[in-house]
């Protein structure tokens, strides 16, 4: 028997599997269908919150916003202080910034920075918060007196090119480079800005709070599932608490500045807390692992939207919708017939990590695939450590190079896994990095709903069946993870909603309101009480055995190193051959 | 027989002394488990932040920007808004961009 075959084989008794008849009462009996069922109903409940309470006079801002722009284009063939401002002022309408959806962040929201005491993650005092802020008022002043010289500055050569009817070159990359500053400077003056806006909280009662809602909304799909709502009750508790620690060591400000997130500090606390002291039993019925991550994902449909593909035109999707798929093949392919990787989930989950975006796509194509728990905690162990080099390195290489920085920002965004590290990468070197490495990476972060359900099909067709068997339509459809359905459904609709208001209002009402100011939370809260529970459920002995040889690290190395090759070799084709003027606009 | 009982009670003595043992050995490494992630976040990451000059000006630059970059997907970041936003005006208005309106 070969390696795959007997890994096949355990699989078979590890992995629960639909059983292949089908049945109404299906619906309310399997997870699948439950994780649609609670998605769309935290979907929905989102819709009726945000989409009858817009920003007041939204349509009339924006459309004062776009005529400015409108105007200031057709004036220079530069971009203009004043369409600037005119696109800052558009981007400030949003749901999110409501008073209604600031109580709704308030109450989801989870443990602060902190440096050294960890109690300041939960609590902070009027006092303490007022120190915060006249510690950071000096700085402020700093940056805002620089960006008030810098944007004096750009107006006199703003002045200068207009006086010449925009028609000097010389003139008008002059106000190129000085309006370039001033944004630059305008950058730093807001970022100081927020650090002199400090308010007291206490997060407690909103915690137990969440964690009451969390409790009663999965123990309704387990009350149908399997009857047993009340260990579920008892246990849930001690699993909010790890995925708040979680959290908390996120906000811990050196972990912040390595980009350490939940996932890898959720996974820790659970394998520490299972390889030591050991899980209890009575947590068993919490660590619902599928549960919280289909859950999850449903929502995380929401969040793809297919709009967003096109935002920066055809070389976006060269470098994103056509990089990636091939990195991703390639990858698994090397795996299986070079590397001969004794598990072609694992094999997969790591090459969709890679060349996807990090931990949602190892997220979405486990769960696809029907990965192993332990299987995804390497994924993700992998996609942390290589993104926090990354996150430094490339910043470095580009700079040393001096390579453009449109060039620069599509290279990182189509290779870094984490979309934060790619924009902290971005912003790092300038405007014009962040904006083209965060847009490569979004349009990358929409191609997860079409991955996913690929590899569902796939691994229904060809994974799942003896070999030489072949496997029909109604066969595939028994074997197909249903839950993929809600996460398609739910990008679909919210896609088309998108589409319908509009861009602009549809960013400031769905973008900047249902999904980010509601769905959002949970879903993060749901990922996170999913990490907690693979960590709970791991065992190190299990972890070692997928890593014998070492052949996920050499697949992750040898797949991103083909990763960063392409990428290059596409953005610097599509960016300055095929589509120059583009990069000239950006 | 009452040799038979006493070497039965002796036994539980020490099974319950390898209990307690394991017990401890197990309390002792999750505490070596807390202990390691002390370790690296007061010990070794701002030791590489010291010592390493990218990863000390990176690591500035988020502290003083608030990046998030812990944060895997796009709707978690608020800089992929703005840079959506800026993108998507830049081509709309802007000459040599999409605009579909002019």
């Amino acid at each position: 028997m070969t390696e795959e075959n007997k890994h096949k084989q355990a699989d078979t008794v590890e992995i629960v599997r639909d059983k292949a008849e089908v049945k109404l009462s299906d619906l309310w009996k399997k997870e699948d269908y439950w994780a649609i069922w609670l998605g769309f109903l935290l979907l929905a409940v989102g819709m009726m919150i945000f989409l009858p309470r817009p920003p007041e006079n939204m349509r009339e801002t924006i459309g004062k916003a776009e005529q400015t722009m409108a105007a200031e284009a057709a004036r220079a063939p530069i971009k203009t202080i004043e369409w600037y401002k005119a696109s800052d002022a558009s981007g400030k309408v949003k749901a999110t910034d409501l008073d209604y959806a600031k109580k709704i962040k308030n109450f989801l929201d989870h443990p602060q920075k902190w440096q050294n005491n960890p109690l300041q993650a939960f609590v902070m005092d009027k006092e303490t918060a007022e120190n915060k802020n006249a510690k950071a008022q000096p700085k402020f002043d700093a940056a805002k007196a620089a960006e008030e010289e810098a944007l004096a500055a750009a107006k006199a050569a703003q002045d200068l090119a207009a006086a010449a009817g925009f028609q000097n070159t010389e003139l008008n990359s002059a106000a190129k480079t000085a309006i370039t500053d001033w944004r630059a400077a305008h950058r730093k003056a807001s970022d100081a800005k927020k650090k002199t806006k400090a308010q007291a909280y206490n997060l407690f009662p909103s915690l137990i709070g969440v964690g009451i809602v969390l409790a009663i909304l999965f123990s309704i799909g387990i009350k149908f599932m399997t009857g047993k709502v009340g260990p579920f009750f008892t246990a849930f508790p001690l699993v909010f608490i790890i995925a708040v620690l979680a959290y908390m060591m996120e906000g811990q400000a050196t972990m912040k500045e390595f980009g350490i997130g939940y996932a890898a500090w959720a996974i820790i606390f659970g394998l520490i807390i299972s390889n030591t002291v050991g899980t209890p039993k009575w947590v068993l019925p919490a660590v619902q692992t599928e549960f919280y991550i289909k859950t999850g994902l449903v929502l995380l449909g929401g969040e793809i939207l297919f709009s967003k593909l096109l935002s920066i035109g055809l070389p976006g999707i060269f470098v994103a919708w056509v990089v990636t798929p091939i990195v991703l093949v390639t990858t698994f392919i090397f795996g299986q017939k070079v590397l001969k990787m004794p598990s072609p989930t694992l094999n997969m989950v790591i090459s969709a990590d890679m060349s996807v975006c990090g931990v949602s796509a190892a997220i979405a194509t486990a769960a696809a695939c029907r990965a192993k728990k332990e299987e995804l905690t390497l994924a993700v162990g992998l996609s942390l450590v290589f993104t926090a080099i990354m996150m430094v390195v490339m910043p470095a290489v580009i700079k040393a190079t001096g390579m453009d920085h449109v060039l620069g920002g599509a290279w990182m965004g189509g290779t870094i896994d984490a979309t934060g590290a790619v924009a902290a990468a971005g912003a790092f070197l300038s405007e014009r990095a962040l904006y083209t490495a965060a847009t490569i990476k979004m349009i990358q972060n929409v191609l997860i709903g079409v991955i996913a359900f690929f590899v569902a099909v796939y691994w229904c067709a060809k994974y799942e069946c003896e070999p030489g068997q072949k496997v029909g339509i109604s066969e595939i459809w028994l074997r197909f993870p249903k839950f993929v359905l809600g996460f398609i459904a739910a990008s679909v609709i919210f896609s088309g909603l998108y589409s319908t208001m509009g861009e602009s209002v549809g960013a400031a009402v769905i973008d900047h309101g249902v999904l980010r100011g509601f769905t959002r939370n949970f879903r993060e809260w749901f990922f996170c009480l999913a990490f907690t529970s693979i960590g709970l459920a791991t065992n190190f002995r299990e972890l070692k055995h997928h890593f014998k040889g070492g052949k996920p690290l050499i697949l992750y190395f040898c797949g991103q190193t083909f990763n960063l090759i392409l990428t290059l070799i596409m953005a610097y084709v599509m960016f300055f051959l095929v589509f120059p003027e583009i990069t000239a606009t950006i | 027989m009452k040799t038979l009982s006493m070497a039965c009670d002796i036994g539980k003595i020490m099974k319950r002394s390898d209990n307690s043992t394991g017990l401890v050995r197990r309390w002792l490494a999750l505490a070596a488990g807390i202990l390691g992630i002390w370790l690296f976040v007061y010990g070794f990451a701002p030791w590489l932040q010291r010592h390493s000059e990218p990863v000390r000006t990176l690591s500035e630059y988020i502290d003083a920007s608030g990046v998030n970059a812990g944060s895997f997907y796009y709707t978690s970041v608020e800089e992929v808004g703005e840079a959506d936003r800026a993108i998507r005006n830049t081509f709309r208005f802007f000459p040599g961009g999409h605009d579909s309106e002019k």
